[in-house]
């Protein structure tokens, strides 16, 4: 039964940080995502885990066994690449029996693994074609066939939708999600697509300057962000300046030109964070002008400006805004986060790089 | 490809450019070499067809170049591959210093390289060695080696790591994963790298009569063989030899790009224990290959350095012979710079579909050997009475063509053709495109074929000698002087050479 542990990870570059001490567990059968910015470190720490790569420090442990030092054809984990590295010169069949032949099990009963592993990637027609012949699609599925069939279970899988189309991406994200929960594996997926990550994962790990922010489910991360970053970074959100003062058994929070009671907290400068479809447009409020206004399909979305703040909302499409036209904004305490107002500044403590 | 229509204006001016790049290599380069088999009547200028024989003993010197140039080239690969593999792989900064080790025989004139290799082996050194066959090997390992682990480098370095990376993940151990992975990949990069070896290997006239014993004129292998009838007035045999050696370097050119395409090494069969056992004797750490580069190659190339003497006699000729060397090299390497690089523009571009067969006439005379493409070139230009030393230029000229056309040809191939589009769009005319855009993307590889080309010339004998009566080049002194056993004065005209060849490159890679 595969579980991960990962010790005080750490991997510089010369001055470059990728990495510094991450722990992490993954457990048995669980559909772990890495998710963060792009050079956050996620493909480090994906190939320090693999073996591909040595950590400058800190201990990976798999099923409870130390494999720092392990070579990665020892640690039997299935990867499937961010350009999927199919190999050019075999082909289909070639490239998902490459594992049973190079560990010498090149057998009956691997042939038929392994034609069995193309049949539910809707393959098997093709198996003598070679990778250039396949349309993206096609070749991503084979990567993942080629991981599996060394009878792996536990699977990487690095931004394995980056190089799809979105539509085509959206599609094989739960046809892969669904085989991986069918074989019971574990697998632990690469992204920095937020959508992506909270269609797949039962965990999302949040990632950001070689550091984790955040571990918990789609929905914890979603609606209990710890910081500002997380909060950003997983689906849209309004971020106020505020300002608490006590108010005896509340306190009273000043934002935009508006007011509100929230739950007690120590008074002092805060940034509140409100997600678009909380912020309901109307006549009693913040007052505020529209600045723009967008029709999406089932939901539009309208950006009201408050002195030099702009709040989005957004709802299910029915009334229309033109720009200028004057409004209210308003929520309910309970849809608002509050942060500490960050000494880094608001903008610094967002950034996404 | 209506689009791309449109932005090629000026037909006429790009036609007559690509003419006269045509123009020049037919006239010019190419057909002076295949002129030798027009004079089947040596002692006239007319023209006729020669005969072509075998008699036993230039089949004996064939027989010899034939298993010297494979044994060394199956000697290169094997000890070759691990050390491309390791500058091609490795991120260290050790990295730097073998590449730099590598390419340093390349700079090293290959007579002087013979003689320092015979000096290592032979009496005057370990004494493992007496002149003749074996000694011959080991010269010619010497020079071909840095061949093999150029071309082969770059060929690994091709290969994308994350399919080494892939394979290992999947369970195949590091030599395994080389074997049925990088090998496949880069087999047509090997194939290359063996033939370019292969023919230098079969080409080289003055590494080997430092390797054929002192005094006379032994003739070991074809080339030295054929100038030995040269010089005893046999042309008809010299001619019938130099065409055999054309015919079977030609041959064997068109197997290989033949071969190269069509060619796949089987990856089924797989022994992961034997590989595993094998692995795990730390072969990856390169230990044993490294050994061999210093030992064989190495050090011997550079052993002469130990018998530098100075003697003022020699002096004059030594300086002398320098400037001709010098001044035939750049005038041949400038020539080549202003009509290479539009061969290498029409090759390269693939212009009116004429790339492949200007690649292979190309190719042609780079697997050429340079004792016949001398004689074919000394009679051509001789029918003009010209200078000799203008001969001399334009035989250089010859051999090292492909030197410059080969690289720069294949970085135009991989340059983006959009950012010349690009350039168009914003309204840059054609040439200035080439000026603002082109040349300076492709400048680094043509400096390195301009590099390679000086070097070429520079330490070229067997053309050389098959031209020469009066004017004598570096490498053609140094085999004077060993032959005459003037062995300080060699190693000092080496030394001198070699200094010379390091600043010219060091001057030529700075800019
Ligand atoms: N081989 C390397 N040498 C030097 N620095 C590296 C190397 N590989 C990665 N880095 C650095 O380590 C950091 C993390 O890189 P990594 O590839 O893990 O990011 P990532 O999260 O996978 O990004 P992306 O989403 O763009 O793939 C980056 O700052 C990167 O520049
Ligand atoms: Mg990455």
């Amino acid at each position: 039964m595969p579980n991960v542990k990962v010790v005080g990870i750490s991997k510089f570059f010369g001055n470059i940080k990728a990495l510094r001490s991450i722990n992490l567990e993954i457990n048995d059968g669980e559909y772990v995502v890495l998710l963060g910015p792009s050079g956050c470190g996620k493909t480090t720490l994906l190939k320090i885990i693999a073996g591909m790569w040595e950590p400058t420090g800190g201990k990976v442990y798999i099923d409870g066994h130390d494999v720092t030092d392990l070579p990665p054809e020892d640690r039997n984990i299935g990867f499937v690449f961010q350009n999927y590295a199919l190999f050019p010169h075999l082909n289909v069949f070639d490239n998902t029996i490459y594992g049973p032949v190079v560990r010498g099990k090149d057998s009956e009963e691997s042939r038929r693994n392994a034609k069995e592993m193309l049949n539910l990637v809707r393959l098997a027609a093709r198996h003598d074609a070679y990778p250039l012949e396949l349309s993206g699609g096609m070749q991503q599925r084979l990567a993942v066939a080629r991981a599996l069939t060394t009878g792996s279970s536990l699977l990487f899988l690095d931004e394995p939708l980056s190089a799809l189309d979105a539509k085509i991406g959206a599609e094989l994200r739960s046809e892969m999600r669904k085989m991986i929960k069918d074989l019971k594996l574990t697998a632990v997926h690469v992204t920095h697509n937020q959508e992506e990550a909270m269609e797949v994962a039962d965990k999302i790990v949040v990632m950001r300057r070689g550091g984790v922010e955040q571990v918990g489910s789609p929905e914890e991360i979603y609606r209990n962000p710890t910081n500002l970053f997380v909060a950003h970074f997983l689906g849209d959100a309004n971020f106020i300046e505020a300002a608490a003062s006590d108010w005896g058994k509340c306190c009273k929070l000043k934002m935009l030109n508006w007011e509100m009671e929230v739950p007690k907290v120590k008074p002092g400068a805060y940034v509140a964070v409100v997600r678009p479809e909380k912020v309901e447009v109307g006549d009693d409020g913040a007052e505020g002008v529209v600045k723009n206004f967008r029709f999406l399909g089932g939901l539009s979305y309208v950006e009201v400006g408050i002195g030099g703040e702009s709040v989005i909302s957004r709802f299910p499409s029915g009334r229309e805004y033109e720009s200028g036209e004057k409004v209210c904004v308003r929520f309910k305490p309970e849809d608002v986060k509050l942060f500490k107002y960050p000494d880094e500044g608001l903008k610094e403590a967002l950034r996404i790089d | 490809m209506g689009g791309e229509r449109k932005l090629v204006s000026g037909k006429l001016p790009e036609l007559a450019f690509y003419s006269i790049v045509v123009l020049f290599f037919l006239l010019l380069v190419f057909a002076p070499t295949l002129y030798i088999a027009l004079r089947g009547c040596p002692d006239s200028s007319a023209v006729c067809f020669p005969q072509i024989y075998l008699t036993k003993e230039m089949g004996d010197a064939l027989f010899n170049s034939f298993s010297i140039a494979f044994s060394a080239v199956v000697l290169d690969i094997i000890f070759g591959i691990p050390i491309a593999w390791v500058i091609a792989r490795y991120k260290t900064k050790f990295k730097v210093y073998l590449n730099f080790l590598v390419d340093m025989p390349l700079i090293m004139p290959t007579a002087a390289l013979g003689f320092s290799v015979a000096l290592f082996w032979g009496g005057a050194g370990i004494g493992l060695l007496s002149k003749g066959f074996w000694m011959i090997l080991a010269v010619h390992v010497a020079f071909t080696y840095p061949y093999i682990v150029r071309t082969l480098s770059a060929a690994i370095e091709e290969v994308d790591i994350t399919y080494e990376m892939a394979s290992r993940t999947l369970g195949a151990h590091p030599l395994t994963a080389f074997r049925t992975v990088t090998l496949p990949l880069f087999q047509s990069g090997l194939l290359i790298a063996a033939l370019l070896a292969f023919t230098r290997s079969l080409s080289e006239t003055g590494a080997t009569m430092m390797a054929v014993g002192t005094g006379q004129f032994f003739a070991a292998t074809a080339p030295t063989q054929t100038l030995l009838y040269k010089n005893n007035g046999d042309m008809a045999s010299a001619i019938s030899l130099s065409i055999i050696l054309i015919a079977v370097s030609t041959i064997l050119l068109a197997l290989v790009r033949y071969l190269s395409n069509r060619f796949g090494i089987p990856v089924v069969k797989v022994y992961p224990s034997l590989e595993k056992s094998i692995n795990s004797l730390k072969l990856e750490k390169n230990a044993f290959a490294f050994a061999f580069f210093m030992i064989i190659i190495l050090v011997p190339s550079f052993y002469l350095l130990k018998f530098v003497s100075y003697s003022p006699g020699e002096f004059g000729d030594i300086m002398n012979a320098i400037g001709i060397s010098l001044a035939i090299a750049f005038v041949a390497t400038v020539l080549n710079l202003v009509f290479g690089v539009g061969m290498a523009l029409l090759i390269g571009r693939n212009k009116f579909g004429l790339g492949p067969i200007f690649e292979f006439l190309t190719d042609m005379v780079m697997v050429m050997p340079t004792v016949a493409l001398g004689l074919s070139l000394g009679m051509f230009w001789n029918l003009f009475k010209m200078n000799e030393l203008l001969v001399l230029a334009m035989v250089h000229m010859s051999f090292s063509y492909p030197y410059i056309v080969k690289p720069v040809a294949a970085s135009i191939r991989d340059l983006d053709k959009n950012l010349e589009d690009a350039a168009r769009v914003l309204g840059a005319t054609p040439f200035k495109v080439f000026r603002t855009i082109t040349l300076p993307l492709i400048m680094p590889s043509i400096l390195a074929g301009a590099v390679m080309a000086f070097m070429r010339s520079l330490s070229e004998t067997g053309a050389t000698l098959a031209v020469s009566k009066t004017f004598k080049t570096i490498p053609v002194l140094i085999v004077g002087f060993v032959s005459a056993s003037k062995y300080g004065d060699a190693a000092f005209a080496s030394a001198l050479l070699l200094g010379v060849s390091f600043i010219a490159a060091f001057l030529l890679r700075r800019k």
